[in-house]
């Protein structure tokens, strides 16, 4: 990794500082006054040396942090798509359980795979674009949503009747993860501050009214107690005593952790091709109306 | 317009357009030098400098041993305020508690001065730099573990000093918060396994019905992610017959990639290794 970081040329780029130096110097002695003006031909000669110069230093001097993040993503430079291929594996997961819950009929099944694919392209895109805006992992926008919305919103258009039940199913989900990142918050709280079981509830309520929706991406962050995401201090006080609170607020501040956008997704540690298979899913789907399990 | 004074605007004026790109270019070759050699300092001759308010803060992590004391006293009080709910205490059964938590809290920092002034200073080599860490990590994992665990000197404390009908009372609270502890670990083990097998109502519940009827809770509060090992553990150890109900048959296959890892308690025993380290 060490040499990710070492310009390539270093001499040649040593070499043009005295260089520079020299030329202008011997400029500056040579023209005679009338010259000076900005617009003259030794204005402008000036300007093209310094235009030249820099544009020396440039070739010679690749950006440091470009060159670390092509060696470090080999094939992945700020304009090369890193995001369709787990968004594809996150289509088939996600066309899967939408057959489970839906069993959409050939037709159906055909607008969804068009959609679904659409939605695809439309998501990476997002996705390139927080990327090259770099606003951080937090300014990526939540994939998973955006393609159950995408699917919730195709099987409206392929007139499905199951389409409130996927939309009931997916809120039921989104559910399940905001509830379990409540009782681990909690958990966690009462792992250092040793809650009376009154003091729990109260605490949970706390943290689910002011829960905010980024934190129900990931409920992994809920694992590691010194990088828990947390409501404000001011705000949980509430649910505890003094002393408590005196533990609380000595805690040392270490931030949030986060696993990035692929984290989030479950994507991130090879198992790309884990997941229950969309096509699999389409094959064996029983007709519609039968029972899921 | 004498000559000398000629020159002195001339070069002013070259200085305006010139000096800009040039500043900046300059600029950039010295700072590109200077990283590589810092980096030629790093990579070939690593020394850092070590002095005793440094390894206070690693092993504290960000914190003054000061501070650090404070906080294990905090601690210690919050603790005791925990048994208090299996009933009240005596005046005489909270100063024992105290005492004992104290124990517990000194010998730590007796144990990590020993250890500080063992530790070598000043300026150490990579070699002396890695020893050193290995030497700090078990203690700054005992602390960040708590004071008052299992088999401190509290515990024991608690065990022998509590009334029978407070002790009863007092299995009964920690086995509700294990319980709570476990419920929600459960929670995110699932949503976990969702990532890939994303589950209906009717599966999660089930899920949750099994996991909760068939398999306990730990005995132990298990520090950091130790929780959802074991919960990952507990369902890996289910009966196929009990759990392949649940799943439709494609499903299955990505379900049991995922809780492999944590069959026959491979990761806990493993969690469990490092934690005696």
């Amino acid at each position: 990794m060490t040499e990710i970081f070492r310009p390539p040329r270093r001499r040649t780029t040593r070499l043009v500082r005295p260089l520079c130096i020299v030329v202008v110097m011997a400029l500056a002695s040579l023209v005679p006054s009338a010259a000076r003006a900005e617009d003259g031909f030794f204005g402008r000669a000036l300007k093209g040396v310094a235009k030249a110069v820099e544009k020396l230093v440039e070739v010679e001097e690749p950006p440091v942090a470009r060159e670390a993040v092509m060696l470090a993503f080999p094939g992945n430079a700020n304009n090369v798509d890193r995001f369709t291929p787990l968004l594809k594996q996150l289509l088939k997961i996600e066309m899967a359980y939408l057959v489970k819950v839906c069993h959409p009929n050939d037709e159906q099944k055909a607008l969804l795979r068009k959609q679904g694919d659409a939605a695809v392209a439309d998501i990476a895109k997002k996705m390139m674009a927080a990327q090259n805006g770099r606003r951080g992992n937090a300014g990526f926008p939540d994939a998973r949503k955006l393609m159950t919305d995408a699917l919730h919103k195709a099987l409206v258009e392929a007139k499905s009747d199951k389409a409130t039940d996927y939309a009931q199913e997916i809120a039921a989900r989104e559910a399940a993860r905001k509830e379990a990142g409540v009782a681990m918050m909690t958990a966690q709280i009462d792992r250092t501050l040793f809650l009376a079981p009154d003091q729990h509830v109260a605490m949970a309520k706390v943290i689910e009214k002011n829960w905010k929706d980024e934190w129900s991406r990931n409920t992994q962050a809920f694992l590691y107690i010194d990088y828990l995401p947390t409501p404000d201090v001011s705000v949980l006080s509430g649910a505890m005593n003094n002393q408590q609170q005196a533990v609380w607020k000595a805690r040392p501040n270490y931030g949030t952790i986060s696993f990035g956008w692929e984290g989030d997704l479950g994507l991130n540690n090879g198992f790309v091709d884990a997941g229950v298979d969309e096509e699999e899913a389409m094959e064996a789907a029983p007709a519609e109306g039968a029972a899921a399990p | 317009m004498k000559p000398h004074r000629s020159l002195l605007l001339l070069f002013a004026t070259t200085a305006l357009f010139a000096v800009p790109p040039m500043a900046s270019a300059l600029d950039e070759v010295i700072a590109v030098d200077a990283a590589v050699e810092a980096e030629g300092e790093v990579v070939e001759n690593f020394v850092a400098e070590v002095n005793v308010q440094n390894i206070d803060q690693w092993v504290f992590r960000n914190q003054t041993m000061a501070q650090a004391r404070t906080m294990a006293q905090n601690s210690l009080q919050v603790q005791v305020d925990f048994v208090n709910l299996a009933g009240p205490l005596t005046e005489i059964q909270r100063l024992k508690l105290m005492l004992a938590g104290q124990g517990d809290i000194n010998r730590f920092f007796e144990d990590y001065e020993i250890l500080r002034a063992s530790l070598p200073k000043g300026r150490v080599g990579q070699n002396d730099w890695q020893q050193m860490w290995q030497r700090i990590q078990p203690i700054q994992l005992r602390q960040q573990a708590g004071l008052h665990g299992p088999g401190s000197l509290f515990q024991r404390t608690v065990k022998a000093l509590l009334t029978s009908e407070q002790k009863a009372k007092f299995e009964v609270l920690d086995k509700e918060r294990r319980t709570k502890h476990y419920q929600a670990t459960i929670r995110v083990a699932l949503t976990t396994i969702e990532t890939k097998v994303p589950l209906t109502v009717a599966q999660r519940k089930r899920l949750i019905e099994l996991l909760t009827t068939k398999t306990r809770p730990p005995e132990r509060v298990l520090p950091q992610y130790g929780d959802f090992y074991y919960v990952m553990s507990q369902l890996a150890a289910l009966p196929e017959e009990d759990l392949k109900p649940i799943f439709e048959p494609r499903e299955w296959k990505p379900f049991s990639t995922m809780v492999m890892p944590y069959k026959n308690n491979q990761i806990m025993r493993q969690f469990e290794a490092a934690e005696v380290e």
